[in-house]
């Protein structure tokens, strides 16, 4: 090596002194668990990618309103089914002309407001032929290509049914020009009963995180403590705890709703009370399993030897060696809540109308799908990064909190 | 040195992790003549685990074996690939890991486990196979054997899936077993039976043993030879008596000086030496044990020490060591 | 084992009693009956269809019968269909959702499991990323979504796939992947996170160090532990591509269970 060709001086075999500093430097700083915690979590990118989703669900279901001049009840008739994306055709310099699927001709101001549903002054059913009145202007509705694009359809054959023209419009016998405007007064379009879908959505995140705090509440308040005590207790009572728990997981969450549907009537305060009694049994397991593991440890067993009171042991020892399983448990079990909201919605088991939620608007959407995907798209939309968002949450503070179970 | 069964040449082992490189063995040499049990000794994370595992080619990912040579039996086995490598484990060398809780799979039946891997190197019949293992389990001292054989790990008590291991790993006879604090996990009571069943294994057998502890007192009883190990680097190495009766480095004197003393009368306070293990990310080239060193100087923040032959077959890595520097340090008067 | 077998069978029955009883009560305690509608029948109308129905007993011979029935697996005459019996409507359905259900589980059990084992096999690696984001954004989406979205897509857009009925065994697909999409994801995350957690531990590097082949490190030594989660979540898992069938089943309009 070549310290053996070095020659060594004085120098080299004077004493190394280390001041206080140097020795710390070379061992790191040690940080304490919750540091180390927050320190994990804000370097997990999807886990904060998660947290900043949420909290703008919390700000859309909060100030949603702000966005729409509508309201969620509201229904307009005339307004039925107007999507948010309007292709529209010039009659004059300030008005533009849209005509839906059920070939209603509306007039729409240059900003993309719609301003009224035109009556037609003659409908020919032979000739499949509106014509409509509209400041002098005479426009013509000609829908007879309607037949042949359902035909095509009809025949599975979608590239001819695409390339067909289902009805053409003339102003004044002209063919006008197309543009294409984004919907001003209803920006996300209306449903099927002229309302408005962005205030449907805002009421939906409402109820979707109503529901995420009333699983969380149930989790929190009923199966901490009853997996707390359960655990805590042991034998013959811990084994009727958990028998009850059980039976109660071994009843489909549907079931319950439908009875208590039957009893309550349908409406957001039967699916509180029944996803309220229910969510709480997953936690109550999990923290029995881990208070039974932690109640064998040995600083527990210090503790009682030193006198302190079960409610002190519970409350100083056991739940905050509980707490990540806790926490994790917690936000785990959020987007299963909501999705199961949403699920009990689109069955029609939840929320009835005229409130809404993700669910119930999905569900609506159903029946129009092939002409109003966008009524489907939104809540959709709406549900899945909520979920994920959620979903990343539970992961991030998982593997925060609990490197061992890091996979 | 013909006799040598191991010889290790300059092995450097690294963990590339997200945070960067940890070193966590660097240039390191030794052998192993056949029949001896050598120790290896040093704190957790000073790397003696990490050897073993490089010589079985275990390393997870992330660790690879970065440079040097082990050579057993001729061949090197670090070049080795996975394939190849699996007719040499368990056949020729076999390990014994620290915690025999959770060392065997809950899943099957001692009797399975040790079966198969006769089965896997010997290719025998699964009922001559089942013949050896009860003879192996009556070897390792299980009582009643034949009817723990079909026993699943959880239904035996912590020594005896130690013993299970031992049976595991000598299923196959191999010319080597590397030990990896194979008491560490047991009472002291099952620990003394562990080592007299090991030095029973190594006179029966003839085996070579290579023994991983951090217990001093386990390798003064069991070895024949004996290195220190110390932040990824070799310190010390002696013949088992020579370590104890006169230690030429200053990490091994203080961890001669940690251990208690309860001779009749002795009141001393335990001496532990000051300080952590160092942070093996952090690039540092100088002697591993400098920070903690009570007579560290600028030489050895510089660079490590090669080993200095300070005794028969004693030989020592420490600057200390260097005549020049004890020819110096002599001229200045200091100790 | 059999002691356990035998005491799980009672615990079932007896959950199964006490659903059934709980049922009861509850369709008991609500005003009105199953005729009950905005026009109110005739008094003697209603006795009649009372009495054919078996209304009018008493409330405790009405219980014993109900319980009788429903441990024969005779649900008695359905309320909704004139002259149709239950257990007859769920003879006919059953076998839709069923088959429909089974497909899908094979799905879910023959792409979640090996993709799980692959994905954790390659850790950090395209395949183990291609997987996990499938599987995250597959928990994600409700099923109600996924069958919309698919029918939308290949079904009314492409016209790749029929849109209702179950007729041909490409009626099959839009059904069984929406079905499926949710337990798929599920399980893969699941087989991969215990699969990754199955090789960290001691015994795999033990059967390593005994010098066996990977592959029988990896398909005995892992797999038999890594799938244990994986069998326990199973069985929820059927139920619950049952239940998920309803909103299946409504979406591609199938005539199963789900309909009623």
């Amino acid at each position: 090596m070549d310290n053996t060709a070095k020659q060594i001086t004085g120098k080299d075999v004077e004493r190394v002194v280390f001041t206080n500093k140097e020795s710390q430097d070379i061992t790191r700083k040690s940080l304490t668990y919750w540091q180390d915690v927050r320190r994990r979590f804000l370097k997990n990118k999807l886990a904060i990618l998660g947290v900043v989703i949420i909290i703008c669900m919390v700000f859309f279901a909060l100030f949603g309103y702000i966005l729409t001049s509508q309201n969620y009840h509201d229904q307009d008739l005339a307004m039925t089914n107007l999507p948010p994306r309007l292709e529209t055709w010039r009659m004059d310099s300030e008005t533009l002309l849209y005509v839906n699927s059920e070939y209603s001709l509306y007039t729409v101001d240059n900003e993309g407001k719609v301003l009224e549903r035109i009556e037609a002054s003659d409908d020919d059913q032979m000739m499949r032929e509106k014509t409509f009145d509209i400041d002098g202007n005479q426009v013509v509705l000609n829908y007879s290509g309607a037949a042949k694009v359902a035909k095509a359809k009809k025949e599975g054959d979608m590239k001819k049914a695409n390339s067909l023209e289902a009805f053409t419009l003339k102003v004044n016998q002209e063919t006008p020009e197309t543009t294409k405007v984004w919907n001003k007064t209803y920006h996300l379009g209306t449903d099927y009963l002229g309302r408005d879908m962005l205030a449907r959505l805002v009421y939906g995140a409402r109820i979707s995180l109503l529901v995420a705090l009333i699983a969380t509440l149930a989790q929190f308040c009923i199966g901490v403590v009853y997996g707390g005590v359960a655990g805590y207790m042991g034998g013959r009572v811990d084994n009727i705890m958990m028998r009850i728990v059980d039976i109660i997981s071994t009843v489909p969450l549907t079931l319950y709703v439908v009875l208590l549907m039957v009893v309550m009537g349908p409406g957001i305060k039967t699916i509180i009370i029944a996803l309220g009694s229910v969510y709480w049994v997953d936690m109550a397991r999990q923290v029995r399993g881990q208070v039974l593991n932690i109640k064998q440890q040995e600083f527990v067993l210090a503790a009682r030897t030193l006198g302190a009171s079960a409610r002190r042991i519970m409350i100083r020892h056991l739940i905050p060696n509980a707490m990540s399983t806790i926490i994790v448990t917690l936000t785990m079990n959020i987007p299963s809540a909501i999705f199961t909201e949403s699920f009990l919605s689109f069955i029609g088991l939840g929320i009835s109308a005229p409130a809404a939620s993700w669910g119930t608007l999905a569900s609506d959407a159903l029946g129009g799908l092939r002409s109003y995907p966008y009524q489907l798209l939104f809540p959709s939309l709406c549900i899945c990064p909520t979920v994920l968002g959620f979903n990343f949450l539970g992961d991030g503070l998982r593997d925060a909190l609990d490197p061992k179970l890091r996979k | 040195m013909n006799d040598a069964i191991l010889k290790i040449n300059n092995l450097e082992i690294s963990f590339y992790t997200h945070v960067g490189e940890v070193r966590a063995v660097r240039d390191v040499s030794f052998s192993v003549k056949k029949g001896e049990i050598l120790g290896i000794v040093g704190e957790s994370g000073s790397g003696k685990s990490t050897v073993l595992l490089g010589i079985m080619g275990l390393l997870q990912h992330p660790g690879k074996i970065k440079a040097g040579e082990i050579i057993f039996e001729g061949e090197n086995l670090a070049v080795k690939s996975n394939k190849e490598m699996q007719h040499i484990r368990g056949k020729k060398i076999s390990m014994i890991f620290q915690d025999p809780m959770s060392s065997l799979n809950p899943v099957f039946t001692v009797g399975n486990q040790i079966a198969e891997t006769i089965m896997t190197h010997e290719h025998v019949s699964r009922k001559d196979a089942n013949k050896r293992v009860l003879e192996l389990l009556e070897l390792v001292r299980i009582p009643s054997a034949k009817s723990r054989i079909n026993c699943y790990p959880h239904e035996f008590s912590g020594g005896m899936r130690q013993r299970a291991m031992i049976a595991l790993a000598l299923a196959c006879s191999p010319q080597m077993l590397l030990a990896d604090e194979p008491t560490t996990a047991l009472d002291v009571t099952i620990q003394a039976q562990m080592m007299d069943l090991l030095r029973d294994i190594r006179k029966e057998l003839d085996t070579t043993i290579i023994l991983v502890t951090h217990d001093l007192g386990v390798v003064s009883e069991m070895c024949d030879y004996v290195q220190v190990m110390y932040g990824g680097r070799l310190m010390e190495e002696a013949v088992c008596r020579d370590i104890f009766d006169a230690p030429g480095h200053p990490y091994t004197k203080g961890l001669l000086r940690s251990i208690p003393n309860v001779k009749k009368g002795s009141r001393e306070r335990l001496k532990p030496i000051e300080g952590s293990p160092p942070d093996l990310i952090t690039p540092f080239d100088g002697c591993p044990f400098a920070f903690r060193c009570p007579s560290t100087m600028n030489l050895c923040m510089e660079g490590a020490s090669q080993e200095w032959e300070i005794g028969e077959k004693h030989r020592c890595a420490c600057h200390l060591c260097n005549p020049q520097v004890q020819a110096l340090l002599k001229e200045g008067g200091i100790e | 084992m059999a002691k356990y077998i035998l005491k799980r069978c009672v615990s079932i029955i007896v959950t199964l009693f006490l659903v059934c009883t709980i049922t009861f009560i509850m369709m008991k305690a609500v005003p009105g009956g199953p005729f009950t509608t905005e026009k109110n029948l005739p008094p003697n109308v209603l006795e009649a269809l009372e009495e054919k129905y078996h209304l009018n007993d008493p409330l405790l011979k009405q219980y014993v019968d109900y319980v009788k029935g429903t441990a024969t697996f005779d649900f008695g005459p359905s309320f909704k269909k004139d002259g149709v019996m239950v257990s007859d409507m769920i003879a006919q359905s059953f076998p839709v959702s069923a088959k429909l259900g089974g497909v899908a589980l094979v799905i879910v059990l023959l792409l979640g499991i090996p993709f799980g084992i692959l994905a954790a096999l390659k850790q950090n690696k395209m395949p183990d990323y291609l997987a996990t984001i499938f599987a995250t954004l597959g928990i994600a989406i409700p099923t109600f979504v996924l069958g919309t979205l698919i029918l939308y897509v290949f079904g009314a857009k492409l016209g790749w796939i029929p849109t209702h009925g179950l007729d041909s065994w490409q009626c099959f697909i839009g059904p069984s992947i929406s079905l499926a999409g949710f337990s798929l994801a599920y399980v893969l995350r699941l087989t991969r996170s215990s699969m990754l957690s199955v090789t960290g531990q001691d015994y795999i590097r033990t059967a390593r160090a005994k010098g066996l082949p990977e592959r029988k490190v990896i398909f005995k030594h892992a797999l038999k532990n890594a799938l244990i989660p994986v069998v326990t979540y199973v069985g929820p898992m059927t139920a619950g591509i049952m239940t998920g069938s309803c909103v299946t089943e409504k979406i591609f309009a199938i005539p199963g269970m789900g309909l009623f």
